[in-house]
């Protein structure tokens, strides 16, 4: 089965599927083989499970046989990043430690996915206990881009974004409490959309900070996300997806904006022109910088981290060097006068978001990820904050956001945008995304390994 | 150092500036003590260093707003 097929949309194999020109079994096992010719090359698995994938692949083969296909997801080859509980699988969040940590239950989204007639393929790597955006892990190696091997895929779902860019799976799960969906995303030229907190679950999920975590699903449209939403939470999220754009308000908050690597500002302004082609008026807003919104995410952060790790920082120090066991040193009044700073913020979003539909930037300041190294822009080498400034704002204030390609810096460098929308409006952020996709065809660009 | 000599060495300001000057000018062995009496943790060796850029990098700088209702929730509904 040609590698061509595998890269075609989610909805597109379900529709194979439902006709029945293709079966379930077909399709795990080229996902199989498509995996062992390029895992040497990207280390996007921690744990891969071929046997178990075709298993559960000619189940679903049975399933729909006798009339009880569970939908558009049955029979679709899944991957999980490695914080979701796999009941009897070694669920590792990215540390080696933990390979000995085998979940008797499955987490909320791996029950779902399984409920939907998913086939899990494996668990994705990530940055190590999914911190951080640069797509290494010190346990289980550096994962790279399908786009340029030379490059990182950004994390901290890496191995995710690495997987559906490159055809080895039509959905993964991911997690994001930073960007960590969106921005190896963008440089995978995936889709990644992270929802409002609280809307997919987080239940069995590894926690990285509580109220900062969100589940969230890369895919290689947005009409597959929306289709992979519903799954996970049982709401309508396609039937938006055919509704004009015509008319809807984006939001451009200049006083955040314009960071980024040259062709990141040159595609955000083409991704600008297109919408207002498509008839969305462009207005200014102004929100909270994320200057003043760090200190308040960093203490928010680092304090529920050290109570969600506290068990390991205690009984396998060595693994959390580098000072990070001092998170358990931060003061409950400072947590409280974060959280206080925190809602402070979500009313200057809610009166920005009060004027428009949509709020519109690009989603990481860098085109290409090197391992270990963040490039130079405008004579300053940039730093972590700045690889999160256009996306943690939306995982502090729990808001929905989405991240698709909006252009390429080169042949090999996808570079993405972001939409986001006042809380649990994500029919309007895919309808955007989807209408945007359908009059361009960057999504339609594959790497080529 | 007592608890409560830790802890005030840990509120010795509400602006950044301050509460970094007042890390810098934790010694190790504050430190160490800080790591046993408010975390609970025994130190690991040589780790003074990092906590103590921790703490002058995540001390939170600024003042309470006394009218606002921090934003943590708690949802009433049971989960395992």
């Amino acid at each position: 089965m040609s590698r061509e097929l595998l890269l075609r949309p989610l909805r597109e194999l379900s529709r194979l599927l439902e006709r029945r020109e293709i079966s379930a079994e077909e399709l795990a096992r080229a996902a199989i083989e498509r995996t062992e010719a390029i895992e040497k090359d990207l280390n996007s698995y921690i744990t891969f499970l071929p046997e178990r994938a075709l298993e559960e692949a000619r189940a679903r083969d049975r399933e729909r046989a006798q009339g009880e296909a569970k939908g558009p997801l049955h029979g679709i080859p899944v991957s999980l990043k490695d914080v979701f509980d796999t009941a009897g699988i070694a669920s590792t969040a990215g540390a080696r430690f933990l390979e000995g940590r085998i979940p008797r239950t499955d987490a909320e989204v791996t029950r779902r996915l399984s409920r939907a007639g998913a086939v899990l393929m494996g668990k994705s790597n990530l940055n190590k206990f999914a911190g951080g955006e640069s797509g290494e892990n010190p346990d289980y190696g550096d994962m790279k881009n399908p786009w340029n091997l030379n490059f990182s895929p950004s994390g901290s779902s890496g191995g995710s974004a690495a997987q559906v860019a490159a055809g080895m799976a039509a959905l993964s799960m991911g997690s994001d409490n930073g960007g960590s969906v969106r921005n190896p995303a963008c440089v995978c030229g995936a889709v990644g959309l992270k929802p409002t907190h609280g809307l997919v679950s987080t239940d069995g999920m590894f926690p990285r900070a509580y109220s900062v975590d969100h589940a969230g699903t890369l895919t290689r449209t947005a009409e597959d996300a929306a289709v992979a939403l519903e799954a996970l939470t049982d709401g309508d999220y396609t039937s938006a997806l055919s509704r004009p754009v015509k008319g809807l308000k984006l939001g451009i908050a200049r006083n955040v904006f314009r960071l980024g690597e040259p062709e990141v500002l040159r595609v955000f302004d083409s991704v600008v022109k297109k919408l207002s082609e498509l008839g969305c008026e462009i207005v200014d807003v102004e929100v909270p910088t994320p200057e003043e919104m760090m200190p308040a995410m960093y203490t928010i952060f680092f304090c529920e981290w050290g109570v969600a790790h506290e068990p390991w920082m205690r009984s396998h120090p060595e693994e959390y060097d580098g000072g990070a066991r001092a998170a358990l040193l931060i003061s409950a009044a400072d947590y409280l006068k974060a959280q206080q700073q925190r809602r402070l913020f979500q009313n200057r979003y809610a009166q920005a978001l009060a004027k428009v539909d949509l709020l519109v930037s690009p989603t990481y300041p860098i085109v290409r990820r090197e391992h270990r190294r963040f490039p130079v822009v405008e004579g300053r080498r940039l730093t972590l904050d700045d690889a999160l400034r256009y996306t943690m704002p939306y995982d502090l204030m729990g808001l929905p956001a989405i991240s698709l390609t909006g252009g390429f810096a080169e042949s090999d460098a996808p570079v993405g945008f972001q939409l986001a929308s006042a809380a649990f409006q994500e029919a309007k952020v895919l309808q955007a995304a989807h209408a945007y996709q359908s009059a361009t065809d960057w999504h339609e660009r594959h790497p080529s390994i | 150092m007592r608890r409560r000599e830790a802890i005030l060495s840990l509120l010795g300001a509400t602006g950044l500036p301050r509460a970094a000057a007042a890390a810098q000018d934790l010694s190790p062995e504050t430190v160490r003590q800080m790591m046993r009496t408010l975390a609970g943790l025994e130190p690991m060796p040589g780790e003074e260093a990092g906590v103590r850029a921790f703490l002058l990098s995540y001390r939170y700088p600024h003042p309470s707003d006394p009218g606002v209702e921090p934003a943590s929730t708690f949802d009433p509904r049971p989960k395992r």
